[in-house]
């Protein structure tokens, strides 16, 4: 996540040291990559197609990389494409399966309880009910911990817009949530 | 989830569903500078297939063309086939049943490449026949 560390990344590439690069991007960044994807998606298979979609991409155009942006910058405008992409195509069916076994129970399965918190899970649940830019938004802001400019130029939008995703995410998310109103 | 949600809360609250990236997965996104690397090679090779078959082509002998095209469709079909043959079982089955799979991938791309061949004889049958579909239809109905 560090600039610098991204600096030595992209040197290693420069220098051709292609594969070492590319393992060190992975472990500088494969695990955010799939947490974003997993709250942006919420889907445990989803986001694992989606952050091997998203460094087959990388890997595939690094070459075309000049440089200009944070390679993160980068990196999480791909991974903002590959997750939207990805719901676009998601089946129907499958989003109606989940709707439909949420309606049926709503309570945590065991499964559930024994691999997460719940309340984690619940935070899951409510990030998927919000329209994709303020999910996206949430994730780069709080997740990532992003301000607000790096979400605008990640997500390539005017930062009024940002700030805009952001305050009515965390709005929604609050009532989701049973929260009144979120403090500002 | 009761207290007011502020800044402070919600980032502790993401922070602290933070999951770590499954180990297969891991292994998947570190096999990728490999597994494109091979398609490199077999896109290359396809390459060169291609090109020899143009000239030997240019040479203007039936028999030769005959052969070069078997040649090439067999080289190109065989290339894809077993470089998609292993991004698929890797996508599709690898990951559902990996421990019954990993036994048998070879098995299962031999399988795929001689229903590519037999899909080749087929069609040289056709050419060197020179029947056309419908006598086609008659022969196989006739045996």
């Amino acid at each position: 996540m560090a600039p610098s560390s991204d600096a030595a990344i992209f040197d290693l590439y420069r220098a051709g040291h292609i594969e070492e690069a590319f393992r060190k991007l992975v472990a500088e960044h494969g695990d955010n990559v799939y947490n974003t994807a997993l709250f942006t998606l919420n889907d445990e298979i989803l986001a694992q197609d989606a952050s091997q979609e998203v460094f087959l991409r990388v890997y595939r155009n690094l070459k075309r990389f000049k440089g200009d942006a944070q390679l993160s910058t980068w990196l999480y405008r791909i991974v903002k494409n590959v997750c939207y992409d990805l719901l676009k195509k998601r089946k129907p069916e499958r989003l109606e399966e989940r709707q439909e076994s949420q309606l049926r129970d709503d309570s945590p399965t065991p499964e559930i309880e024994a691999m997460a918190d719940w309340e984690h899970h619940q935070l899951h649940e409510a990030v998927a009910k919000l329209q994709y830019s303020q999910r996206l938004a949430l994730t780069l802001y709080y997740f990532q911990e992003r301000s607000y400019e790096e979400v605008a130029e990640i997500m390539e939008q005017p930062l009024g817009t940002v700030k805009s995703h952001l305050h009515r995410g965390k709005a929604a998310l609050a009532r989701l949530l049973g929260n009144d109103e979120p403090d500002e | 989830m009761n207290e007011r949600m502020n800044d402070t809360n919600l980032r502790q609250m993401f922070q602290q569903s933070r999951r770590t990236m499954p180990p297969g997965l891991e292994a998947r996104l570190l096999d990728i500078p490999a597994a494109e690397t091979t398609a490199l090679r077999w896109r290359s090779g396809a390459v060169v297939l291609a090109a020899s078959v143009l000239v030997i082509f240019m040479s203007g002998q039936s028999l030769v063309r005959l052969i070069s095209l078997a040649s090439y469709t067999l080289g190109v079909w065989g290339l894809e086939l077993v470089h998609s043959a292993r991004y698929a079982l890797y996508e599709t089955v690898m990951r559902q049943v990996s421990p019954w799979i990993e036994s048998v991938p070879l098995g299962f791309t031999g399988a795929l490449i001689a229903l590519m061949a037999m899909s080749l004889a087929l069609s040289l049958w056709v050419i060197v026949s020179k029947q056309s579909d419908a006598g086609l239809l008659t022969s196989l109905r006739s045996s």
